[in-house]
């Protein structure tokens, strides 16, 4: 499976989700990029990218419950 | 792996010289292109990369460029593009709105905020690229 097809999901400060995508392009493994690129005070959910809405019309206002 | 230590190359008629400090300094470090999804509405995408660990969907057209090998500080330089596909208005790149330059430029980071026309109405670039040069 690519980097790619997966996605970390975590809150921002001002109440939105950030959504981070792996690079492919990389000898990070995820969890490294997880690691690095995820705050590490905050609760990260790791998802499949098939999880995340394609219809981008409220973006700023997505949430995320498991 | 094997390691070419050199002072100097130069083309084969001896001109052209660059020293392996300014080929260092001078080289792009990191790069991106990414498809925001704005006309097709999708999810975003990166189409291609180099030393780039990750993209952050933050918000509506802005990101996050995570470096994959850091920079060892933030006096790197940035160019940056956005554009979308067909569509009625203009596009440029800034930094995020009221958000301090130690925030959003680190050494490991940046992010970058693609700025439509009307601001009341954004929308996700179809086409945005970073690329970055420093030490």
């Amino acid at each position: 499976m690519a980097n790619s097809d997966t996605r970390f999901i975590y809150a921002n400060d001002d109440g939105g989700i950030c959504i981070v995508i792996p690079a492919d392009n990389t000898d990070l493994t995820l969890d490294q990029i997880k690691a690095k690129d995820c705050p590490s005070g905050k609760t990260v959910y790791t998802v499949n990218k098939s999880e995340i809405p394609t219809d981008r019309s409220f973006r700023n206002a997505w949430t995320y419950t498991e | 792996m094997s390691t070419l230590k050199v002072n100097t190359i130069q083309n084969t008629s001896g001109g052209a010289s660059s020293t392996a400090d300014q080929l260092s300094s001078g080289r792009i470090r990191a790069w991106v292109n990414l498809d925001g999804g704005g006309s097709s509405n999708h999810a975003p995408q990166i189409n291609a990369s180099f030393n780039v660990s990750s993209i952050a969907d933050v918000s509506q057209s802005t990101y996050n460029i995570y470096w994959d090998t850091d920079f060892s500080n933030t006096n790197y330089a940035i160019a940056s593009f956005a554009g979308f596909d067909n569509y009625d208005q203009q596009n440029w790149v800034s930094s995020p709105t009221s958000t301090a330059l130690s925030t959003w430029k680190q050494t490991s980071m940046v992010q970058l905020h693609a700025v439509y026309a009307n601001e009341l109405h954004n929308r996700d670039p179809d086409d945005f690229s970073v690329i970055a040069i420093g030490t």
